[in-house]
C-alpha cells in the first residue's frame, strides 16, 4: 500500500467536503463494459438513491465501492472515501478488508441466505467488532445484545442466542443492519435490504434504516428498483440504465419532472394508478404520454388518482356488474375451508402438533370476475390456491370449482377440472423444465389432454402468439429468456389449452417495473380476449388494485376482509387491512410525506 | 434432543435385529449344514444326524436363532465346529486390527482431502486447482489392492524402508507397529484421499457461492479468512455424510488389504472360515461388520445434529 500512497490524488480540499467519490469507475468483463465511466460522490449524511433494473450495474457499483466485486470482473477509474487514503481500488483484498465493517458497511437484499446457518446470530454480530477489534470479546458479545435491541428486535439476549433459521427475514435483516452498523460507518450501503419482505416489515426496516443513518450523520447509498422506497428514504436520486447513470438530482426534481426517457419510463411503469387511452398501464415505451407532475398535483388534490382508480374498476369488473352475470351460480364456490398441517413430531412421546394454515375460509367467484387475494407471508395464499387446484387435500369445508367438488373428486375429475383451471407460477426462473423447448413447454396441457401432434403445433404457436412470443422461439430454451419472456411463457402454457379460469400466484413480483407493466398489460388483454376469470394472488396491493376487481384480505389463514377494491383500499374497515394500505409504499405518498 | 437420540438409538436397535435374521437365514439357504462339512461327503446320514443332535441343529430354527442372538448379546459367539475353539477371542482380536487399519485410513485420507480439495476449490481456474482435480481423478481409478502392490515395490522392495507384510501390535514396540501399520494404511487411504477430495472440492466451491460468505467479507474478513472461518465448517456438512458411507466401504477394502499384507484383521478371518466352510464364525464375523456400519452411521448421524443447528431443530 505504501507504493500506492504517493500515487493518490490530492484528497484534502475534496474529503472535507465529500465522503465518497467515485470517478470514472468501469466495470468490464474480458469482452464487455458492465458500467461504462461513472461519477458521483455522497457528502457525509447525504441519503442518496440508485435506481434501475436487473442487470443496469447497480450492485456492481456498490461492490466495487466495497472491494467485493467478483474476481473476473475488472473496475478502473477511482474511489476514494474520506479518512482513507488513496483510492480504494487500488488496494489489494487484505488492504481493502480493514475498511470493510469498519468504515464502511453493506446489507443485501437476501435476508435467508446471507448470515451463517451454523453460528449464533449474537456471535455473528459480535464478530463484526472482533475482526475490527474495536471492542473486547466481552464487550462486543454485550454490545451485540445492544444492537440486536437497537434494530427493535424483541428479547435481544434470546435473538442472539438463536441460529439464523429460528428467524424470520426481517428479522434476519434486521441482524443484517446490525451487522452493519456496530462500528458506526461513515457509509452505509444497502443493496434492495427491503425486496424480500412484506410491506409492514418493510416499512419497520426502511424507517430503521433511516433512523440509524440520520442520528449518525452516516452516508447512505440505497439500491432499489422500487421507486416508492427510494423516494421514501433518499434525498438525491440516481438513475442507471445500461450500466450508466442516464440522471441524477433532487428526489422530488427526478419524480416529478424527469429529464431522460428511461427515468419517465420507469415512472410511468411503477405507477399503477395511472393509465394511458386504452386504460392499459404505461410502458416504458408508451410513456411519452405519460404526465410524470400528475404525482405532484396528486398530493394537492387527492380525490384525482380515486377517480382514476375507480375508472379502473368499472370497466373491469364491467361485466361482472351486469345484472344476468349476477344470478349465475358462481364460477368457484369456497365454503367453511379448513386446512390443518401435521407439524413433525419434535419428540418420541409428545404428541404432533398441528398448524391451521386456514381457518374458516369462505369466498365465492363469479365467471368472469378479476379476483384478487392479498397477504403477506404466511397468511394462507398459497395453500388455498393449492386446494383450489386439486394440488392439496383440503381439511374440512366445501369447495367446488365449475361443476367439480374438489374434496370428492377422482383423480379423472380433477383432470378434468385442471383443464378448466390453470396456473402461472411466481417464478419465472424455476418454474421452467429447462431441458425443454419452449414450444414443448406450452404444448405439455395438450400432451396430457391427448390433443394429436398437428393440432397441438397450430395450437403452440397461436398462444405464442397471443401472449406476444415470436414463432422462432419456439425451438428455443428457458434459459434464453429475460424474466418477463419466461413470464409470458407460463402464460403461454397456461392459456393453450383454453382454461375458463387463469390463477396467477404473484406472477409478477419477481420481475422489474418496466417488464411488469407489460406482462400485467397483456394479463389484462388476455383476460379480455379470452373471457377468462382471473383469480390474481399477490402481496402487492397496488398491482391487485390496479388488476382486480374485487378482493379479500388474508391474514393468518383467515379472510379478514372483502369487497370491492375501491371501498377496500379507500375505506379499510379492518384494522390489518388499514395497516397494510397505509405501509404499502406509493410515489405519491412518499413524496407527499417529504413536501409536508 | 434427547428424543432423537432415544429414537435413533431404537432405529439402530431394530435394523441391527433385522440384519441377524438375514444373516441367520442366508447361512441356513446354503447347502449343506456344519455336521454335513465337518464328516465330509462319505459321512452316512446317522452319523451326521448324531453330529446334528451334538451341535443342537435339530432344533427348529427360531430356537437355533435365539440361541445364537443370545450368546451374542452375552459376548459369547459360540465355537467353531472346524477348529472346535470358541469364536469370541478370534474375533475381539481381529476387530481391532481391522478397526485400528480403517480409523487410521480414514483419518489420514481426510488429512490429505479437506487442504487438497480446498485448494483446488480457491485456485479452480488455475494449475495447481486443475493439477489436484486430475490427480485424484487418478487416484479414485485405482484399486486398493493395486496401490498396495504399488507400495510395496517402491518402500519394501525399492527403497526397503519398510516391510511388506506382518503386523505388530502396539505393545510389541510402537516402532515395529508403526512401521508395519504405515503401508496398509496408505494403501486404503490413498484412494480415499482422491475420492474424498473431489466432494471435499465441490462442497467448498458450492460454499464459496453462499450469500454468508461474500456477507462475511463486507464484515472485514478477506477471502481467505471468509473461507476459513465461516466456510469450512459448512462444507464440511456433505463431507461427513460422504465419509460416513466410505468408512463403510473402507471396512470391505480393508478385507482385501488384509490379504494382501498378510494381516490377522477380520478380513483375513473372514476368508479363512470361508475357505474352512466355518459357517458360525463367518455368521459371526458378517454380524459384527453389519453392526459396525450400523453404528457408523449412527455416528455420522449424530455428528450431524453437533455440526448443524438446523437438523439440531428437526432432531
Amino acid at each position: 500500500m505504501p507504493a500506492h500512497a504517493s500515487a493518490a490524488a490530492p484528497p484534502a480540499p475534496v474529503s472535507k467536503r465529500s465522503l465518497l467519490e467515485v470517478t470514472d469507475l468501469s466495470i468490464t468483463t474480458a469482452q464487455t463494459t458492465l458500467v461504462h465511466p461513472t461519477s458521483f460522490t455522497i457528502a457525509p449524511g447525504e441519503r442518496v438513491g440508485l435506481i434501475g433494473e436487473s442487470g443496469s450495474g447497480k450492485s456492481l457499483t456498490a461492490s466495487a465501492v466495497m472491494g467485493l466485486l467478483p474476481e473476473e470482473l475488472t473496475a478502473t477509474g477511482s474511489i476514494t472515501l474520506a479518512g482513507t487514503e488513496g483510492d480504494l481500488l487500488e488496494r489489494s483484498d487484505r488492504q481493502i478488508a480493514r475498511l470493510r465493517g469498519l468504515n464502511m458497511s453493506m446489507v443485501f437484499q437476501e435476508p435467508m441466505s446471507a448470515l451463517n446457518p451454523l453460528m449464533r446470530v449474537g456471535a455473528q454480530v459480535a464478530e463484526v467488532m472482533r475482526i475490527h477489534r474495536t471492542q473486547s470479546k466481552t464487550d462486543a458479545a454485550r454490545r451485540a445484545i445492544d444492537l440486536l435491541g437497537l434494530v427493535q428486535l424483541p428479547d435481544p439476549q434470546a435473538t442472539a442466542r438463536a441460529y439464523p433459521h429460528q428467524l424470520s427475514g426481517g428479522q434476519r435483516q434486521r441482524v443484517m443492519l446490525a451487522m452493519a452498523l456496530a462500528n458506526d460507518p461513515q457509509l452505509l450501503i444497502c443493496d434492495e435490504p427491503t425486496t424480500a419482505l412484506d410491506v409492514t416489515v418493510q416499512r419497520q426496516v426502511l424507517d430503521l434504516v433511516l433512523n440509524a443513518v440520520t442520528t449518525s450523520d452516516t452516508g447512505l447509498l440505497f439500491i432499489t428498483h422500487d421507486l416508492a422506497v427510494v423516494a421514501r428514504v433518499c434525498e438525491k436520486v440516481m438513475v442507471m440504465y445500461h450500466g450508466e447513470i442516464v440522471e441524477a438530482g433532487a428526489t422530488e426534481q427526478i419524480f416529478t419532472d424527469p429529464q431522460h426517457d428511461y427515468t419517465r419510463g420507469l415512472l410511468a411503469a411503477s405507477d399503477l394508478t395511472a393509465t394511458d387511452d386504452d386504460g392499459r398501464l404505461f410502458t416504458i415505451a408508451t410513456a411519452r404520454a405519460y404526465d410524470a407532475a400528475r404525482l405532484s398535483r396528486a398530493r394537492f388534490t387527492p380525490p384525482e388518482a380515486q377517480v382514476t382508480g375507480e375508472q379502473q374498476v368499472a370497466t373491469a369488473s364491467g361485466t361482472a356488474n351486469d345484472p344476468g352475470a349476477q344470478e349465475q351460480a358462481p364460477l368457484i364456490e369456497i365454503e367453511g375451508l379448513h386446512k390443518t398441517y401435521q407439524r413433525t413430531k419434535s419428540g418420541l412421546f409428545s404428541r404432533a402438533d398441528t398448524v391451521d394454515a386456514l381457518t374458516d375460509v369462505t369466498l365465492s367467484i363469479r365467471a368472469g370476475q378479476r379476483f384478487g387475494i392479498v397477504g403477506e407471508s404466511g397468511s394462507g395464499k398459497s395453500t388455498l390456491l393449492r386446494i383450489l387446484s386439486g394440488l392439496e387435500p383440503l381439511t374440512s369445508g366445501y369447495v367446488r370449482v365449475g361443476d367439480c367438488e374438489i374434496a370428492s373428486a377422482s383423480q379423472a375429475q380433477l383432470r378434468a377440472m385442471r383443464e378448466e383451471l390453470q396456473i402461472v407460477f411466481q417464478d419465472p426462473f424455476a418454474s421452467l423444465d429447462p431441458r425443454m423447448q419452449v414450444a414443448d413447454i406450452v404444448a405439455e396441457p395438450l400432451v396430457a389432454m391427448g390433443v394429436p401432434a398437428a393440432q397441438r403445433r397450430e395450437k403452440v404457436s397461436e398462444t405464442l402468439e397471443a401472449v406476444g412470443l415470436d414463432a422462432c422461439s419456439r425451438a428455443r430454451y428457458p434459459h434464453q429468456f429475460s424474466g418477463g419472456q419466461r413470464q409470458r411463457i407460463s402464460i403461454a402454457r397456461a392459456l393453450v389449452c383454453r382454461p375458463r379460469i387463469l390463477v396467477a400466484d404473484e406472477p409478477v413480483s419477481a420481475l422489474d417495473v418496466s417488464v411488469r407493466a407489460q406482462v400485467l398489460n397483456l394479463l389484462t388483454d388476455l383476460v379480455e380476449d379470452y373471457e377468462l376469470t382471473l383469480v390474481f394472488v399477490s402481496h402487492d396491493l397496488g398491482v391487485v388494485r390496479h388488476l382486480c376487481s374485487d378482493v379479500v384480505v388474508m391474514k393468518d389463514g383467515r379472510i379478514v376482509e372483502s369487497g370491492d377494491v375501491a371501498s377496500i383500499y379507500d375505506h379499510p374497515q379492518h384494522e390489518y387491512t388499514a395497516s397494510l394500505v397505509a405501509a404499502t409504499p406509493t410515489l405519491a405518498a412518499a413524496l407527499d410525506e417529504r413536501a409536508g | 434432543m434427547a428424543g432423537y437420540l432415544i429414537r435413533r438409538l431404537l432405529q439402530f436397535a431394530v435394523t441391527a435385529a433385522a440384519a441377524s435374521v438375514i444373516v441367520f437365514l442366508l447361512m441356513q439357504v446354503l447347502p449343506g449344514n456344519a455336521a454335513q462339512v465337518a464328516l465330509g461327503t462319505n459321512a452316512t446320514p446317522e452319523a451326521v444326524a448324531q453330529l446334528e443332535r451334538t451341535y443342537g441343529l435339530d432344533r427348529p430354527l427360531p430356537v437355533q436363532y435365539l440361541d445364537w442372538i443370545s450368546g451374542m448379546l452375552t459376548g459369547d459367539f459360540g465355537t467353531s465346529y472346524v477348529t472346535r475353539a470358541p469364536i469370541t477371542p478370534v474375533i475381539a482380536d481381529s476387530i481391532q486390527v481391522t478397526l485400528i487399519i480403517v480409523i487410521a485410513s480414514m483419518a489420514v485420507a481426510l488429512l490429505i482431502a479437506v487442504p487438497l480439495g480446498s485448494l483446488a476449490a480457491v485456485f479452480q481456474k488455475r494449475t495447481l486447482g486443475t493439477a489436484i482435480s486430475a490427480a485424484s481423478q487418478v487416484g479414485i481409478a485405482v484399486p486398493n489392492f493395486l496401490a498396495a502392490i504399488i507400495l510395496i515395490m517402491i518402500f519394501s522392495l525399492g527403497l526397503g524402508w519398510l516391510p511388506s507384510s506382518g503386523w505388530a501390535a502396539p505393545i510389541e514396540g510402537f516402532g515395529r507397529f508403526l512401521a508395519r501399520l504405515a503401508l496398509p494404511v496408505l494403501a486404503l487411504a490413498l484412494v480415499q484421499a482422491a475420492i474424498l477430495t473431489r466432494y471435499v472440492r465441490s462442497a467448498v466451491l458450492e460454499v464459496m457461492r453462499e450469500d454468508f460468505l461474500r456477507t462475511a467479507r463486507a464484515k472485514g474478513l478477506t477471502k481467505t479468512q471468509a473461507l476459513v472461518r465461516h466456510g469450512l465448517r459448512n462444507a464440511a456438512i456433505p463431507v461427513v455424510t460422504v465419509a460416513g458411507i466410505q468408512l463403510a466401504t473402507m471396512l470391505i477394502g480393508a478385507v482385501v488389504i488384509e490379504q494382501v499384507f498378510v494381516i490377522p484383521g477380520m478380513g483375513s478371518e473372514l476368508v479363512r472360515a470361508v475357505a474352512n466352510r466355518d459357517l458360525v464364525t463367518v455368521q459371526g464375523i458378517v454380524m459384527v461388520l453389519v453392526v459396525l456400519v450400523l453404528l457408523l452411521n449412527l455416528i455420522v448421524d449424530l455428528l450431524y445434529t453437533v455440526l448443524d443447528p438446523r437438523v439440531r431443530r428437526a432432531a
